[in-house]
């Protein structure tokens, strides 16, 4: 791009700024990277090797706190229950996101504004205060301890906050390709399959992983919902395995590493596809 | 064909089906669709979300124990909260992580213009930043709590590369440590920060770039004036969430990290809320906390936005 | 088929499942139906047990009693679930704002659990036997105002309660005696300096949650030896700004500013690493627990049972005990008949053998004893509680939000001369004002 020749100060400093910001990442990248060596290193040693150098290397490797979690706790139980609650929420909470974003965005019709905005303020309710509301509602559908009503009260959460997400990227489709798609012939629903979710595909995927890990790592509302042994989710569960007095760190570190395997396979499968959509190149 | 167009919303074909009664049909379904759109999440917002907000309002002008029935004491509350020495602490505390807000967006977009270029081992890098917003807060709070003691792994990297006068007990500071907490939450986030804006530069429009480049536009000069403005809704997205999370999601792992001490120096609104609500049993009063907070978080939202939206060439 | 159908029909198939598995999920949890009209029990007795599964040895004597409950009361199906305890307030406030929840809530003792919820609870006085009365020790943990007559709104089990570890082999070091039975704080002031001259670290100690501090208080307000000021703090009426409080604080600020404490105290944590210190003989002295945590148990296999020596607060005659676990039944149980036998089962002579001999509890019944092989500072502690006058641990009865508010965590600014001990005290009174009922 630039005329200078190769050597010059410019290009030198040009190339010693990349140089930098590279470190800068490694180490940023390194500083993200550590805590699951850490708790890699702690579930596979005992908890005195541990004490006698918690952010040290093991002196021999054991794997009986991956059991322990297991077998006494029932982490993979916990898991598939995490599972269970999930991945429908994300599902509900996609289809219900898509469809009103849509709406908001591309029609026009009274009181659209408005309907936005009260999108936008329900994010910022704080979900702390509503706790106990929420409760009441549930108990007095009869979903008390059942998955179903902790999924609903789930994708009720996060719609707003993906019912925003999705607009900001619906925003920037053009309007020539929805004029397009209905001068075809296209009725509302076949342009949001066609036209509208291709073009924001990078950003619902993003949505998608985002809500995934923000319900995985839910702890409160769970706890509160399912409050029964068998409907536990993996972070009630941890807190469980914690124990009253942290003294087995080996277990809850086993715990922990089990518990972030959904999310980060998530991530990869969609940062896959993401991927594609960021190297397809925008669709213009 | 006609038949088909009349089915969508958009304007209405004119001319057909002449007299009020048409034209009133066609605004008819100028709403009918997207109404149907918006149904089911309508609903679901409305009976999970909306209605107990409604209720969590009515609670804060009252006071209750969770035992008994709620008892009416109108604005009292809402006094209280103006003379509370640890609400006011608290809410200064959210102000100041408010204050950080520029790094919160800086980082993750400068992070990824960086991953953007392609640099060398980008999606390994990608892969990597987003490790700790997979961890749960409770990880991240046993983490940091051993890596920063004062004989710790941190402090031990600060002497091993003559920083030494530097290291101090990082989560034991009146000063400091509230600091030490907004980077360890900036840590936590900026993953998603980064995802979100590489999505964003995926999609600018390479056209407007070129024009700019032909038109002799520098590197710099490009991101400033086309690119910038191309992921301002992105920008603004991601400055509402983390305005959002900063007030209402840090609980986790300020419990699991400080507990809000030393002290009282890490204590937030959110904080604040839970303890009152559960560990003092006064719901109500907690209520009028949840509703101050929206109000809080209303006008702060409302201001960042306002500001990023002025920005905007006509 | 391109990526979009095939996301489509993985989408498809996924939300069928998830609708299945929705369906299907969940269990009746909350029902249990009540049919006492033949006099005899029946029906799902649903508990919430904080210690469950947490702790190995308590799980299968829990397991145990059980089992043995049902086949002796066929009609009865027992479901206990563990839950976490340290968001337990939530669940339980979450549960009493909507009547539903259990038939048993298992609380700890005292204003930390069963006195904070006890308007949610059921008096049980009709229910208590008098064999029950007499043979159970620790009702004053449950009972309103800790008295030993009054309203019960839980049956205790287990006891525990505040001692001070020391370890032998260092004392000896330092040239104090092996038996070491301070009559004051000064006392144990000089032991400690004792131990300092001679290169010895007096204490272990993690005080980062401010957990030590709670303790400490304890212990302290336990050595003034004021039955007005006991009295004040379990009916409530204590004025926490007042000198009498602040001479319960004298103990630990003085040991602070003599510098008998580890530097790092305050970023340490107290369960996993200030009595891991002491165990692995780092510290001379620490404040410890009966039992559960932090107790001879976990210090004698590594110090040896002849090198851990105990001591009591200095100054009263009277201990200050308390109960590991109150069981109690919320009003809006729906089966309290068969949650009353349980409860009744579970505090019983061959529960609390069961929990004595294989999950490391202390006897709270006067029929029940330590075994005979027990280390001897078990044997020690039981005794101290049978032979002296046994005062509620005043940690018990301090209400939750002066607890993890004002005392964990303002008492550690004082400590470190950020704060004045005066405001640390308004904070705590002021929290005590806005709890008031």
């Amino acid at each position: 791009m630039s005329a200078a020749p190769a050597t010059s100060p410019r290009h030198l400093g040009r190339r010693a700024g990349r140089v930098v910001v590279w470190l800068f990442l490694a180490a940023l990248a390194v500083s993200a990277l550590y805590p699951l060596f850490f708790l890699t290193a702690t579930a596979l040693r005992t908890t005195d090797d541990y004490r006698s150098s918690p952010g040290g290397l093991p002196s021999h490797l054991t794997t009986d706190n991956i059991t322990e979690a297991f077998s006494v706790v029932h982490v993979g139980t916990y898991a598939l229950n995490s599972l269970f609650v999930v991945v429908p929420a994300v599902l509900l909470i996609t289809v219900l996101s898509c469809l009103a974003a849509y709406a908001l965005i591309h029609f026009d019709f009274p009181l659209r504004k408005l309907a936005l905005v009260l999108v936008v303020a329900l994010i910022a309710l704080p979900p702390t205060a509503i706790l106990i509301p929420v409760f009441k509602a549930v108990l007095d559908a009869g979903l008390l301890n059942h998955r179903l009503g902790l999924i609903l009260v789930y994708s009720a959460l996060y719609l707003p906050f993906s019912i925003y997400l999705l607009a900001s990227f619906m925003k920037s489709v053009p309007t020539e390709l929805l004029n397009a798609a209905r001068i075809d012939g296209a009725g509302p629903l076949r342009t949001l399959w066609s036209v509208v979710l291709p073009l924001v595909r990078p950003g619902l995927l993003t949505l998608i992983t985002l809500n995934f890990l923000l319900l995985w790592n839910e702890f409160l509302f769970s706890l509160v919902i399912l409050q029964s042994e068998a409907d536990r989710t993996i972070m009630v569960g941890i807190a469980l395995l914690q124990g009253h007095f942290e003294k087995n760190f080996g277990a809850v570190s086993a715990g922990l590493l089990l518990s972030m395997i959904p999310p980060l396979l998530i991530f990869v499968f969609f940062q896959r596809d993401l991927a594609r959509g960021l190297t397809a190149g925008a669709v213009k | 064909m006609a038949a088909e167009i009349q089915v969508q919303a958009g304007p209405a074909p004119s001319g057909r089906g002449a007299g009020r009664r048409g034209r009133s049909l066609r605004r008819l379904a100028r709403w009918v669709t997207p109404l149907l759109l918006l149904a089911p999440a309508a609903a679901l917002i409305g009976w999970l979300l909306v209605y107990p907000a409604v209720e969590a309002v009515q609670l804060s002008f009252t006071s209750w124990d969770g035992f008994t029935e709620p008892v009416s004491v109108g604005f009292e509350n809402f006094t209280e909260i103006v003379h509370d020495k640890h609400f006011k602490e608290a809410l200064v505390h959210n102000l100041l992580i408010l204050a950080s807000l520029p790094v919160w967006v800086g980082v993750p977009y400068g992070i990824a213009w960086a991953l953007n270029t392609k640099i060398r081992g980008w999606k390994f890098f990608r892969f990597a930043f987003f490790l700790p917003v997979v961890l749960s807060p409770v990880v991240i709070g046993i983490y940091y709590k051993i890596v920063l003691k004062s004989d710790g792994p941190f402090n031990g990297l600060l002497h091993s590369i003559g920083l030494g006068f530097l290291a101090t007990e990082w989560l034991n500071s009146p000063s400091i440590t509230l600091l030490v907490v907004i980077g360890i939450i900036i840590w936590a986030t900026f993953g998603i920060g980064v995802l979100i804006f590489l999505a964003g530069f995926s999609s600018l429009d390479s056209e407007q770039i070129d024009a700019a480049r032909v038109d002799g536009a520098s590197g710099w000069q490009v991101q400033r004036h086309v690119v910038f403005w191309q992921l301002l809704p992105m920008i603004e997205f991601w400055t509402i969430l983390i305005l959002i999370v900063s007030f209402t999601a840090l609980f986790p792992l300020i419990y699991t990290l400080t507990h809000g001490g030393p002290g009282f120096h890490t204590y937030t609104v959110d904080f604040d809320l839970y303890q009152e609500a559960f560990t003092s049993g006064r719901l109500g009063y907690a209520s009028a906390i949840g509703v101050v907070l929206f109000g809080i978080i209303a006008v702060a939202a409302g201001l960042v936005m306002g500001i990023l939206r002025a920005r905007r060439p006509s | 088929m391109n990526w979009k159908s095939r996301t489509a029909l993985a989408l498809a198939l996924l939300a069928l499942l998830g609708l299945v598995i929705a369906g299907c999920g969940g269990s009746s949890g909350g029902t249990s139906d009540s049919d006492g009209s033949e006099g005899k029990l029946s029906g799902t007795v649903h508990i919430w047990d904080t210690t469950y599964e947490s702790f190995p040895g308590y799980t299968k004597v829990m397991n145990k009693l059980d089992a043995e409950f049902e086949k002796e009361n066929p009609g009865v199906t027992i479901e206990r679930e563990a839950q976490p305890l340290e968001t337990y307030e939530s669940l339980v406030r979450s549960a009493f704002a909507s009547h539903e929840g259990p038939d048993i809530m298992q609380m700890e003792s005292g204003a930390l659990g069963v006195l904070s919820f006890d308007q949610g609870l059921e008096p049980l006085n009709e229910r208590i036997t008098a064999p029950m009365s007499e043979q159970i020790t620790g009702w004053n943990t449950v009972t309103e105002d800790y008295a030993e007559e009054g309203e019960r709104f839980g049956v205790p089990v287990g006891l525990i309660g505040y001692v001070f570890y020391y370890n032998k082999a260092l004392f000896k070091k330092a040239g104090l005696p092996e038996k070491f039975e301070p009559k004051t704080w000064g006392d144990v002031k000089a032991a400690a300096e004792k131990l300092k001259a001679a290169g010895i670290e007096p204490f272990t100690a993690g005080n980062g949650e401010g957990y030590e501090n709670i303790w400490w208080f304890s212990a302290g307000f336990h050595s003034l030896d004021d039955p007005q000021a006991e009295k004040e703090l379990a009916e409530g009426t204590l004025d926490w700004t007042s000198p009498t409080v602040a001479k319960a604080f004298q103990p630990q600020i003085e040991m602070e500013e003599a510098g008998l404490f580890p530097k790092d105290r305050f970023s340490s944590s107290a369960f996993s690493e200030g009595f891991p210190s002491f165990a692995e003989g780092k510290g001379a002295m620490v404040i410890g627990f009966w039992n559960t945590a932090g107790y001879w148990g976990e210090f004698n296999p590594k110090l040896g049972e002849k090198n851990v020596g105990m001591f009591f607060t200095p100054g009263p005659e009277s201990v200050e005990t308390a109960t590991t676990l109150a069981l109690t039944i919320p009003s809006f149980a729906k089966n309290k008949d068969a949650a009353w036998a349980v409860i009744e089962y579970d505090s019983s002579k061959k529960a609390i053998e069961a929990l004595v001999d294989e999950a490391g509890f202390m006897p709270n019944r006067t029929d029940v004893d330590v075994p005979s092989d027990a280390p001897v500072q078990e044997t020690e502690l039981v005794d101290a509680a049978r032979e002296r006058e046994n005062v509620v641990a005043p940690a018990y009865m301090t209400p939750s939000p002066v607890v993890f508010g004002p005392l964990a965590k303002g008492i550690s600014e004082v400590l470190q001369g950020r704060i004045p001990l005066s405001e640390a005290q308004e904070q705590m009174q002021e929290a005590v004002e806005k709890t008031a009922p």
